[in-house]
């Protein structure tokens, strides 16, 4: 079920009237809150549904156990079981094709030439293909998987304590405004919450929910949609038919796309779940104003950065042994980081990429004696300076997030190299919405927070029909159709 | 990398529940009357089966009350005029 469309909207409108009806029932009011999460995900495929379900239950009992249990080593046994079974599932969804036909068949290819068994490698490639291909990716697995990584690696480090109810984890897994594309919102903030559900005494924050929603709407149906079909799409697509200063235009494009879609999906995400009486961390701030690529990880995707940053990087001793070891748990970290996102070695490459910035970002600073940190207020032309050039960075690391192939990435780079006067895809049109897709970025984090005020005063009804207007034109200027949210794919 | 922020709830600010369900009831009903005649023609898109019969179903008395009340001219008026300059395709 897409956020963009009559059906969700007709969901959420039931959603929303029951959670807020049956709060003198409280267990009741979690049941049908789990079954919504279950309806939301089961409308693409009840299998997966019940899959879900069934991770949910399984990651509570283990929790359970490594929380019942005082042995060390009976712990340690049980959160290792635990991570390699989640880890397991998703390697098997996600990973199975890439492994097989990206790193077995050409490690294979020349061993088998040399031992004269070329025919019986066809004839396997033949029989395993076939199954590897009905092999269909559960929506969303990667971030409920993380999830229930965190929670049941938060119990073991005794950080977290264990759900009530399996009810409880049920929901905070399932809770579907942030099931299929996150955030990826932590136990310790979600847990608490699910185990007391908001009552009628709490404020809802109308104003930032409506904000937030309607922005995302916005981001994703007018902008996101528009730079992916007349720009980003086309350009990925044939790098060839065009010159560098189309295929810049394009690399421009797909950067504000992706931020503009992602970010969308989590903005809905975060406004739906506050008209429900839940809190969710915020997940981008304004990711194009960093100044060094470790402040746009600070900025980008923030749940996952984090989560990177707590299950992995410090885990493998962060930056607090030798400087190359710091190094090498950077390059593994964004490696893994990569590879999170898609199966395929352009996504290697892409997390290779920031990995090895990172650390020379890291070696340069400590050359020129400067703190590991970027000032909060550096001069303006050191802050301009910075923010160009690390836009652009993270644009040449988008051509291979966005390439379908190294090949084609290889085209793209070619031909940004090759200079050419004339520019067909430049018009007013790209422009303005190149402009406004980068201005979007003011509304992240807590700067709207007047805004969000304000609309708060206003009674009722003026923000109800303030927000259908709003949505009638926004639903008038995109282009006709529901294109999936780019993160689905993870 | 950072740490999650913004974890914490904030504080009292908004509206009560009531209020807000008054609001959202606002919200979808003219929303209902201002996209009806859009989403029933949207809905005689879909794939011929029982999921068109049913929507279609659904939203056509939406759709009539949307063109009694007029109120489908918003949208009207935004896709003939934003809506087609902003989503045309660039001549070759």
């Amino acid at each position: 079920m897409l956020f963009p469309t009559t059906v969700f909207a007709l969901f959420f409108a039931i959603v929303f009237a029951l959670h807020w009806s049956l709060v003198p029932v409280p267990r009741l009011r979690k049941v049908v809150l789990l079954g919504a999460s279950l309806f939301f995900y089961g409308y693409w495929s009840w299998k997966f549904a019940l899959m879900l379900l069934a991770s949910a239950v399984l990651n509570h009992a283990a929790a359970c156990w490594i929380d019942r249990t005082d042995d060390p080593r009976a712990r340690r046994r049980g959160v290792a079981f635990s991570v390699a079974a989640n880890l397991l599932v998703l390697g098997f969804f996600k990973y199975t094709g890439f492994f097989f036909t990206k790193m077995l068949v050409p490690l294979a290819v020349p061993l088998c030439a040399r031992f004269g068994t070329t025919e019986q490698l066809i004839a396997l490639q033949e029989q395993v293909l076939p199954v590897i291909e009905r092999i269909v990716l559960p929506v969303g697995i990667s971030f409920y998987t993380f999830q229930a990584l965190s929670y049941v690696v938060d119990v073991y480090w005794r950080k977290t304590a264990v759900a009530a109810s399996v009810l409880d984890f049920a929901n905070y897994l399932a809770f579907f405004p942030q099931l299929v594309a996150g955030p990826i919102v932590r136990a310790s903030d979600l847990l608490p919450q699910m185990g007391r559900f908001p009552d009628r005494s709490v404020r809802l924050d109308t104003g930032r929910a409506a904000t937030l929603i309607l922005g995302g709407l916005f981001k994703k149906m007018v902008v996101a949609n528009w730079l992916a079909q007349h720009l980003a799409d086309p350009v990925f697509a044939m790098p060839e038919n065009y010159g560098a200063g189309d295929l810049l235009l394009g690399v421009y494009a797909y950067a504000l796309q992706i931020y503009c879609d992602f970010s969308a999906y989590s903005d809905i995400a975060i406004g739906c779940a506050l008209l429900l009486g839940f809190h969710f961390p915020i997940n981008f701030h304004a990711p194009y104003f960093a100044v060094t690529l470790q402040e746009f990880w600070r900025r980008w995707h923030i749940s996952l950065s984090s989560w990177l940053r707590d299950y992995l990087y410090i885990p493998l001793g962060g930056s607090q042994r030798s400087a190359t070891r710091t190094r090498v748990n950077l390059l593994l970290t964004f490696l893994l980081g990569g590879l999170w996102h898609g199966a395929g070695w352009t996504f290697v490459l892409w997390g290779a990429f920031h990995g090895v910035y990172l650390s020379l970002e890291r070696v340069v600073r400590r050359l020129c004696g400067l703190p590991e940190k970027p000032s909060a207020n550096p001069g303006l032309l050191w802050a301009l300076l910075g923010r160009v050039w690390i836009f652009h960075v993270v644009c040449f690391s988008w051509i291979l997030f966005r390439a379908p192939s190294l090949p084609v990435a290889g085209d793209l780079l070619r031909g940004l190299c090759q200079w050419e006067t004339g520019c067909q895809l430049l018009t007013g049109r790209a422009v303005l919405v190149l402009g406004i897709g980068f201005a979007l970025q003011l509304l992240d984090g807590s700067r709207p927070r007047p805004v969000w005020d304000r609309v708060n005063r206003w009674p009722a009804w003026v923000q109800g029909v303030a927000a259908a207007v709003i949505l009638t034109l926004i639903l008038g200027a995109g282009p006709s159709g529901v294109a999936p949210f780019i993160y689905f794919q993870f | 990398m950072s740490r999650q922020s913004g974890t914490t709830p904030p504080e009292a600010i908004g509206m009560d529940v009531g209020r807000a369900c008054f609001c959202i009831g606002v919200f979808f009903a003219l929303l209902l009357l201002c996209n009806g005649a859009a989403m029933y023609e949207s809905a005689g898109r879909l794939a011929y089966g029982p999921a068109r019969d049913f929507w279609r179903a659904v939203l056509r008395p939406v759709e009539r009350v949307s063109r009694v009340s007029g109120l489908f001219h918003a949208r009207g008026w935004t896709q003939a005029t934003v809506g087609e300059w902003l989503n045309q395709m660039e001549k070759e």
